[in-house]
């Protein structure tokens, strides 16, 4: 469990962007610079994990970059708050974040990422190393969602 | 026909789709010319045999040329003869075979092994597991600041008379070339057995064996526009009597019997199995590549585009060079201050250019210069001076989308 629930319910409340605001962020892009011009303007957008919150238990394997991902159930959904040492990835994050942050566990469930990905048009944008590691970072939270009772 | 036509993948039109394909990984693998790659069409297409073992024509025509391209090779890098190259699959093997075939029976409790704080993983782990495995000393010689070797460390280490000193000819991080004669020297001074990893050099620098005067030196043929899969393991005549089989199987075999087995000498006795047989026709012709006049011309010319290369990366702000530029096969690593270079491989992937982004296989080099990892531009021969004009404008604009 992270060292402080509390700074996770705030951090969690305080990023506010939703999966509605990164589609419609997105879908007027049409090349590759834009797409990650906007990656890095969402990465900025990411609450700041502090630094004793960025240990290594919170790390999320399978991801190239370094990716620490906590999480705290507060009045039936889930707080989450993450980063990385890489910037692509922080933008990543922010988009994945989108679609988690502040949501019931039934929302998480029935949420659906093929669809959320296929709008945003961004997967294919990406090695499948990054690809990879957008999943593991999505295992993990929905890995969050399976354990809780 | 220019050097650059030779390699038919650069006009593969897909690949320049829809920005030019810039090719700056050559440390990681070399394209092929298309000398290369008709040799190895050719052989499957019109003479595909096993070598050694045939009563007909084509196995006895095969094996002609699969012993000529050894003839070739000890040519290539001065050996005395073609006695003293084995074929393997390239220089991880090699150096892991020393570590069996010569290691387990010539290092043992309380020797020394010394290796650079830069090698490749491939020339370090093998001798560690080995120091592990026997209670030996594997000592590390300290890596200065510019990424080259401390010389002064190095000869206190020879104080310690290690019986072993596996260095490598290039950095494959940062291309500076060692003073490997002087290394090999002072290391023979003491009584060492000396493997050399010349994966890097092959490809840009004359390499005389008997010159260096080292018991081993290895290389692999990709890195110096042969096909994968093929490498050398150079094995000086001295040294023979100190090396025992390792793989058991044909052809290395003089007589069997129930009882026992005698064997027949290098190169034979590390051979055994079917070999690599397209690999070391292609390896032929790569060497063949290499040693015509208008590729030693060219080659002669990279230090040009590698100087321009280095003046066009400093004038980017941010950009920190890593390693010393002199004296070096054409590589640079850097890494740009409050970046990852995970970031920015991504974004130079974008705009197709090929650089390698990470710790390249050196995690001790890495730590002693102090950095997670870096960005890696290396030349060859068909590199001009539009790719490093495309690479120093994409990696500006990179940099301008991540600093935005």
């Amino acid at each position: 469990m992270p060292t402080n629930p509390k700074i996770i319910i705030e951090l969690g409340e305080q990023f506010e962007l939703n999966e509605v605001a990164v589609i419609e962020l997105f879908s007027p892009l049409k090349n590759w610079e834009e797409k990650f011009r906007q990656l890095m303007l969402l990465g900025k957008k990411l609450p700041i994990l502090p630094i004793d919150h960025q240990l290594d238990e919170y790390l999320v394997s399978g991801c190239e970059s370094k990716v620490w991902l906590v999480h705290q159930w507060h009045n039936q959904t889930l707080s989450l708050a993450a980063t990385s040492d890489a910037k692509i990835v922080k933008g990543l994050i922010a988009v994945v974040l989108a679609a988690f942050n502040n949501k019931t566990k039934t929302q998480i469930i029935e949420f659906n990422l093929d669809n959320y990905f296929a709008q945003l048009n961004l997967l294919n944008q990406l090695s499948p190393s990054r690809a990879n590691g957008v999943h593991a970072i999505i295992n993990e939270i929905k890995s969050f969602v399976d354990n809780v009772h | 026909m220019s050097i650059r036509s030779q390699f038919t993948l650069f006009s593969n039109q897909e690949l320049n789709t829809p920005t030019p394909f810039i090719y700056l990984d050559n440390a990681a693998t070399t394209q092929k010319p298309q000398s290369v790659i008709d040799v190895i069409t050719h052989f499957y297409q019109h003479q595909n045999a096993n070598v050694h073992r045939g009563s007909y024509n084509t196995a006895n025509q095969v094996t002609a040329r699969y012993e000529q391209a050894r003839v070739n090779l000890a040519n290539f890098i001065g050996a005395k003869s073609d006695t003293n190259i084995v074929w393997t699959k390239g220089t991880t093997e090699s150096i892991n075979l020393v570590a069996y075939a010569w290691g387990e029976t010539h290092i043992s409790d309380g020797d020394t092994i010394v290796v650079l704080g830069s090698e490749h993983h491939a020339n370090f782990v093998p001798w560690q597991q080995l120091a592990l495995r026997k209670g030996a000393n594997f000592e590390v010689v300290n890596v200065l600041e510019n990424g080259d070797l401390d010389l002064a460390h190095y000869q206190n280490l020879m104080d310690k008379k290690p019986k072993l000193v596996a260095v490598q000819h290039c950095s494959n991080a940062l291309g500076n070339i060692h003073p490997i004669k002087q290394l090999t020297e002072l290391a023979k001074q003491v009584g060492a057995t000396v493997l050399v990893d010349g994966a890097q050099a092959v490809a840009h620098i004359k390499v005389d064996v008997q010159d260096i005067g080292c018991d081993f030196y290895t290389f692999s043929g990709h890195k110096m526009y042969g096909p994968t899969g093929i490498g050398v393991l150079y094995i000086a005549e001295d040294i023979k009597h100190e090396v025992n089989p390792f793989h058991f199987g044909g052809e290395m075999i003089q007589s069997v019997t129930i009882e026992k087995t005698s064997f027949r000498p290098i190169p034979a006795l590390l051979e055994t199995g079917t070999p690599n047989i397209s690999g070391v026709l292609g390896f032929d012709a790569a060497v063949k590549f290499m040693q015509n006049e208008q590729t030693q011309h060219e080659l002669a010319s990279t230090s040009d585009l590698y100087n321009y290369l280095i003046s066009q990366l400093s004038q980017i702000d941010k950009v920190r060079l890593l390693g010393s530029t002199e004296n070096n096969i054409g590589v640079i690593s850097f890494v740009v201050d409050g970046e990852s270079v995970a970031d920015i491989g991504a974004l130079l992937n974008e705009q197709n250019i090929a650089v390698r982004c990470g710790h390249h296989c050196a995690m001790p080099l890495m730590q002693a210069l102090k950095v997670n990892g870096t960005v890696r531009v290396s030349l060859a021969i068909y590199n001009d001076k539009s790719d490093v004009d495309g690479f120093i404008n994409a990696l500006r604009k990179s940099l301008d989308i991540l600093c935005c």
